[in-house]
């Protein structure tokens, strides 16, 4: 197993499991805090995107071993002396740590507001993995709508999407959430199925509900296909960590059962 | 009857999708070369995506924009075949501006303003704390969807090549 390079001490991307669950990201900087504290135990494991797999945090002292000028407070007059530093140095590096700082802040902000499209790539990714091509995308930033088709049997996934909390404040109460729904489609070769499945969208249609697990279908009458189609909410921070590292895993076993119920209902519908 | 009415509608619907098979296949390539993207505008014949190079030293996004040109018709891609632009730009970031940087950004484009990225060269652009190369090539989009993985392949060398030439290009601009 290969143990990347530690990340610097003020790179927010240590993550961290314990009895407690997944918390983090974490510098670490933070990390040494939580543990001095004894919020984090050393038992605990962490992991950042690079790492094959989570490792007990006592089993890597120099996780939590700093240089002593960055965990101690700003150094005094005279101890700026001592380390050879010329004044001028050190309020350079003082403000060189502001912008630093800065720009980290700037980076959360960016993060909170473009998680979707990287959850957004990583659906096309995935969905491609299982041999479908993309065949249909609409995106205004906020709103996605995607359309595949299997290159073998021509079944099609459509995915409409839409991101939920895109501010950081809001992300940070509830989560990074998104409505989405995901529909299943096949062609369908008996013309009176199509019609039947048309006359089920108009019953879908007088359900007028949003609410997650109900199942709606759809049908199109110049390609015969019919669809069935699901809404559902998801944590967008379940699948892609502040590292931008996302757990493509996770997601297929998500949309692999998602799918799954769908065709099967489909099926039995229509088939 | 039916079945051949569906069937040519499927092709239609396959043909008039080059596109955003290319586009699907553009954004997987870049997710696996840990390049996730973060930014989409997709209409009808115009996609733009933007990519963060996350782990790379040197730039700090990558945006494809992809235009199709021909190919929507039959009769087009008959006589034409599938072309499209593809824009590549890609972007250093730096994390301190200042005027003396001003200065440098007006060299630069004034350098620049007669480039034609159109034509397979690289324009330069400056602003703010960002620095930008942009090329942009007609390709034949059937080379590079549709024939598994060897387009698949085919595909990612050329992603890599010209982001590796637009790379060298801005390494120079890279402060710190």
């Amino acid at each position: 197993m290969s143990t990347p390079d530690l990340p610097g001490p003020d790179s927010v991307v240590v993550h961290v499991h314990g009895a407690g669950g997944q918390t983090g990201p974490f510098s670490r900087r933070q990390l040494k805090l939580r543990v001095d504290s004894g919020e984090t135990k050393p038992s605990d494991h962490y992991w950042f995107d690079g790492m094959d797999d989570w490792i007990a945090i006592k089993t890597t002292p120099a996780l939590l071993e700093l240089p002593e000028e960055e965990v101690a407070p700003a150094p005094t007059p005279a101890a700026t002396s001592d380390s050879g530093l010329s004044e001028d140095d050190r309020l350079d590096g003082v403000f060189g740590s502001l912008v630093k700082k800065s720009w980290e802040y700037h980076a959360d902000h960016a993060f909170a507001g473009h998680i979707d499209e990287v959850f957004l790539g990583a659906i096309i990714t995935s969905t491609l993995d299982t041999g479908c091509n993309l065949i249909d995308i609409t995106s205004d930033g906020t709103h996605h709508y995607l359309r595949f088709e299997h290159a073998s049997d021509q079944s099609r996934v459509i995915v409409r999407f839409t991101h939920l909390t895109p501010g950081l404040a809001t992300a940070r109460v509830l989560g990074q959430k998104a409505d989405m729904v995901v529909g299943y489609g096949e062609r369908v070769q008996n013309f009176s199925k199509v019609w039947s499945a048309i006359k089920a969208e108009y019953k879908s249609g007088l359900l007028n509900s949003n609410e997650p697990g109900t199942i709606s279908v759809d049908g199109d009458m110049s390609s015969q296909y019919v669809y069935c189609q699901v809404p559902l909410y998801l944590t967008i921070d379940d699948y892609v960590k502040r590292s931008y590292h996302v757990d493509t895993a996770l997601l297929r076993e998500h949309l692999d059962g998602t799918l799954h119920a769908l065709r099967k209902y489909l099926r039995g519908r229509f088939q | 009857m039916f079945g051949l009415l569906a069937q040519f509608a499927h092709k239609a619907e396959m043909r008039e999708s080059r596109d955003e098979m290319l586009l699907g296949e553009i954004v997987r390539a870049m997710f696996k070369k840990g390049h996730p993207s973060i930014q989409f505008h997709a209409g009808d014949d115009r996609q733009r995506v933007r990519f963060k190079t996350i782990r790379d030293p040197v730039l700090h996004s990558v945006t494809i924009v992809l235009d199709r040109k021909t190919g929507g018709s039959a009769l087009q891609e008959a006589i034409l075949g599938s072309k499209a632009t593809l824009r590549i730009t890609a972007e250093v970031k730096n994390y301190m501006a200042d005027p003396d940087d001003l200065l440098a950004m007006y060299k630069t484009d004034l350098a620049n303003i007669f480039k034609m990225p159109a034509i397979g060269g690289i324009k330069l652009n400056h602003e703010l704390n960002s620095v930008f190369a942009t090329t942009q090539k007609i390709i034949e989009i059937n080379d590079y969807v549709g024939k598994g993985d060897k387009s698949t392949e085919k595909l990612e060398a050329y992603l890599d090549s010209v982001i590796e030439t637009l790379k060298e290009k801005l390494a120079p601009y890279k402060k710190g």
